[in-house]
């Protein structure tokens, strides 16, 4: 065997375990087909105007009952008391995806100050910001670079040992990172504040995982994928401590990356220290997770018509879980602590479109692999803004959380796909579909507009784990 | 290891299917589509590593190659054709990856440390997850469907002295001590 067939043969091997048997994709394919059926082209337009004229008399009267409903910008979500905001935490630093060859090569991060002046950008990937919102980090080749969020200078390169497919997370108080990457797994630790890497250990498995630091002095951190590894962490050295086996959670561990998006994690370390709260955007699932005994407690499904319409946001107390359907507007309020649904109500951002009922019905396949970030919370936990998903007219719904309902509506004919509020309260930033940022104060008026690089993604938001 | 040999039955595509296709018989382009599923699966498996995204990929492309299959000349090849729009999908995937579900898969469950073999395979998927995906698909492609360089110029949309510079590129990259001598269009 020359050298290109062991090559073929270990590619054949490797992608093989990957592929598995071929499965029945036919019988997927073939629905599908109908509705684009070419065969009676002028019969299927006629359908298709007959559709667009009944559903633009509904729309329009359903719009226009509902313009009525809804109170316009008369609405004030300043915040009831003054919330604490570190150097920069009140800047928007927002990702726009590159491409290289058409595919996906990093991220350009611009800062946008509440005046609506772009402040720096940075050209990164893999980025997190602090949880006070003054830093932001990104992963480079051997290290960690560690940029002001005020202006993105970058004011150090802090050492680690390279790895391939990096996955970081910071603790609850922003002073520790852990990076768990691969091959082999390695799992290191980082001390923030001193600025040097102070511990690292193999993981074995799982290979691969979401680092979770628990405790003040990171005394303990696991590594949550497909199973988990818990390591004990004595101030100089990560030990080994326990290892589950079996699936463990939905998703086959945490999901991340959706973390960069206004919303923050879909992941959550309750109070208590020992409960782990997970959302799963594949199939609904929200878990509670004992860290303790490292075993799955509960777990709820909401009701939902498409699991990856949902954008899941904590309170900032960490006890409730809002999760946010764009698609549809509906809106389920989770209690952490009693373990149940405590609310369910429909806030309807995108519904201001006469057509919108009609991009549901023709959007049917599940937008798979992400998590849309519809909704953000304002800093004091009283309201969600809303907005809608696909960048369709609707502007953002404005929800008091203590009763859960809509008490207005801003920019209801701007098409928008995230929201983001600074860490003060007094200043929200809304990213639209066509790469525009709008710069608003909580009663509703627009302070800028200001035009991002292109496939303007999702902001850069502070990581609570 | 004896590379495939392409018989070329599956890609010529049947002059009176493809027009049957064009005219609206769908009987006719799932008969064409049908032998290329398997192909365009492994394809998007080697690409996105992933089987729920492949599967979604190869469906969405089935789904545009219907809508396009009046621009498929006649007496052209179906698969590089259909497996050029695969490509193209798997690409749209990854454009889009602003986020990431963690899988530790099947590939290392229980409590055992994994095996040699095991752990080979998990550095070269690395090693191809890490390439250029412009040189992961030709090398996915020559090395995984087995495609001759011709074919793989097609679907990349690429001339074949560019298809073989990635080729060259994306092993050294995988393999630093690869005799490129050796590759063999």
């Amino acid at each position: 065997m020359n050298q290109e067939d062991a090559l073929r043969h270990d590619i054949h091997e490797a992608l093989n375990s990957v592929t598995g048997p071929t499965p029945e994709l036919m019988g997927k394919i073939a629905p599908r087909l109908h509705p684009a059926s070419r065969r009676r082209p002028l019969v299927a337009i006629g359908q298709v105007a007959a559709v667009l004229g009944i559903g633009l008399v509904v729309g329009g009267i359903a719009f226009a009952t509902h313009r009525a409903r809804v109170t316009p910008a008369t609405v004030t979500t300043s915040p009831t008391a003054p919330v604490f905001a570190g150097p920069g935490a009140n800047i928007a630093w927002v990702a726009s995806q590159q491409a290289s060859g058409g595919f996906y090569s990093g991220d350009v991060v611009t800062g946008i100050d509440p005046t609506g002046h772009i402040v720096g950008r940075i050209n990164v990937h893999d980025e997190l910001r602090s949880p006070d919102g003054s830093h932001l980090y990104a992963l480079v080749d051997g290290g960690l670079d560690v940029y002001s969020a005020v202006d993105g200078h970058k004011e150090q390169t802090i050492q680690l040992q390279p790895v391939t497919y990096g996955i970081p997370m910071l603790s609850a108080d922003g002073r520790y990172l852990a990076l768990v990457g691969g091959t082999p797994s390695t799992l290191q630790l980082v001390d923030l504040a001193a600025g040097r890497r102070v511990a690292s250990t193999n993981v074995n498995l799982p290979a691969y995982g979401a680092p979770v630091i628990v405790g003040a002095q990171a005394q303990h951190v696991y590594v949550v994928g497909a199973t988990i590894a818990k390591f004990a962490f004595d101030g100089a050295s990560l030990r080994l401590e326990q290892r589950t086996t079996g699936q463990t959670i939905a998703c086959d561990g945490l999901v991340v990356g959706g973390g960069n998006s206004a919303g923050g994690l879909p992941f959550r370390v309750l109070a208590d220290g020992r409960t782990l709260v997970a959302f799963c955007p594949g199939d609904g699932r929200v878990s509670w997770l004992d860290l303790v005994s490292m075993t799955l407690t509960h777990e709820v499904v909401v009701e939902h018509s498409n699991p990856f319409w949902v954008s899941p946001v904590f309170s900032p107390d960490g006890n409730t879980l809002y999760l946010h359907e764009g698609g549809t507007g509906k809106l389920h309020a989770v209690d952490l602590v009693q373990q149940k649904i405590i609310k369910s109500t429909k806030v309807a951002a995108a519904d201001t479109n006469p057509l919108a009922w009609l991009r549901s019905l023709l959007v049917t396949d599940a937008d798979a692999g992400g998590i849309p970030r519809t909704a953000a919370l304002s800093p004091d936990g009283t309201w969600l803004y809303a907005v809608g998903i696909f960048g369709a007219p609707g502007g953002v719904s404005l929800v008091h959380l203590p009763d859960l309902a809509v008490k207005g509506r801003w920019l209801p004919t701007v098409g928008l796909n995230s929201v983001w509020v600074s860490a003060d309260g007094q200043t929200i930033y809304l990213l639209g579909a066509d790469d525009q940022l709008s710069v608003l104060r909580t009663d509703g008026s627009v302070i800028a507009k200001v035009a991002l690089p292109a496939n303007a993604s999702g902001f850069i938001v502070p990581t609570t784990p | 290891m004896k590379r495939i040999q392409d018989d070329g039955m599956e890609r010529a595509a049947d002059p009176d299917l493809v027009r049957d296709a064009k005219r609206g018989d769908e009987a006719a382009f799932t008969a064409l589509l049908r032998p290329l599923l398997e192909p365009a699966y492994r394809l998007a498996t080697g690409m996105l590593q992933d089987r729920h995204l492949a599967e979604d990929a190869v469906q969405e492309a089935a789904v545009k190659a219907w809508r396009k299959i009046n621009q498929l000349r006649e007496g052209s090849e179906m698969r590089p054709w259909f497996l050029g729009i695969v490509a193209n999908e798997c690409r749209t995937t990854q454009r889009g990856r602003w986020w990431g579900v963690l899988k530790t898969g099947a590939e290392q469950r229980g409590g055992e440390a994994p095996d040699d073999a095991a752990v080979r395979g998990i550095d070269l998927r690395n090693a191809l997850k890490r390439l250029h995906p412009a040189q992961r698909l030709v090398v996915v492609l020559y090395f995984y469907l087995d495609l001759p360089l011709e074919e793989i110029a097609t679907i990349a949309g690429a001339s074949y002295g560019a298809v073989r510079g990635r080729l060259y590129r994306g092993l050294r990259e995988l393999r630093a001590d690869f005799p490129i001598t050796e590759v063999q269009a």
